[in-house]
């Protein structure tokens, strides 16, 4: 299959922003282990963990992880208990 | 992309608690890739659930592309850089900045709304009062660029691992 039409949408796919038609495509290709659109998906993928990378890290404040932890408790009791 | 750093942390906390949530069998690509899978994984579904709260505080449908989203976040997992990957970037993310910045200034204002604002290509369209043509071809050229500078910074990225 001919996909190098695909090739600048990987990244908008991985995102979630490609339209749903585009979308499809990608996954009829990469489900039939197209070696272009295989390929194309881990360099988007490492496009997109680069350009992650160009945004300051924020610290958490001791507020913030306090709040995390008590969500975090929350979420395992609920787990336990519906087990 | 959300209107405070409450909202923004609610968020980011919903997102992690989705991770430990997640299904071993789902999660594993993520956590067979180390942190840095957790890390890319983490910031596709927290960018994809500000936008809907973006969206849904805008009175607008929540995600425009459901079923792509969807699936797009299942198959990240599959993608995601490895450890290796990663690190090799992080020897050289300075120039990966430098290469970064000398996108064109128009294709980075458009690459900016649909990564870091969630907007769609329509919406920066909208935003920005273009063409949605402009802006589609701007964005996917803006991604080509982005993509083929770092191909040249790690060399053959792909074939040597």
């Amino acid at each position: 299959m001919d996909c190098r039409y695909l090739e600048n949408t990987y990244e908008l796919f991985l995102l979630g922003a490609l339209d749903e038609p585009g979308a499809a495509r990608i996954q009829e290709h990469a489900a039939s282990a197209c070696p272009n659109c295989r390929q194309g998906l881990r360099e988007a993928a490492l496009t997109l963990f680069a350009l992650m990378q160009q945004t300051e890290p924020v610290s958490t404040t001791a507020g913030q992880r306090s709040r995390f932890l008590k969500k975090l408790k929350e979420v395992q009791h609920d787990a336990r208990r519906s087990r | 992309m959300v209107p405070s750093p409450d909202e923004a942390d609610e968020i980011l906390e919903d997102s992690f608690l989705g991770l430990i949530n997640k299904p071993a069998r789902d999660s594993q690509g993520a956590r067979g890739r180390s942190g840095v899978g957790i890390e890319t994984w983490l910031f596709l579904t927290a960018r994809r659930q500000a936008a809907a709260h973006r969206r849904a505080r805008a009175g607008q449908t929540s995600d425009p592309f459901p079923a792509a989203g969807r699936l797009a976040l299942d198959q990240a997992l599959s993608w995601l850089p490895s450890s290796r990957e990663a690190d090799l970037l992080a020897k050289r993310l300075s120039l990966a900045r430098r290469a970064v910045d000398q996108m064109p200034a128009s294709q980075r204002k458009m690459l900016d709304l649909i990564l870091f604002d969630g907007l769609t290509e329509e919406e920066a369209a909208a935003a920005l009062s273009e063409t949605p043509g402009k802006v589609r071809d701007h964005v996917r050229a803006a991604f080509g660029f982005v993509r083929q500078r770092l191909q040249t910074l790690m060399g053959t990225w792909t074939a040597g691992i």
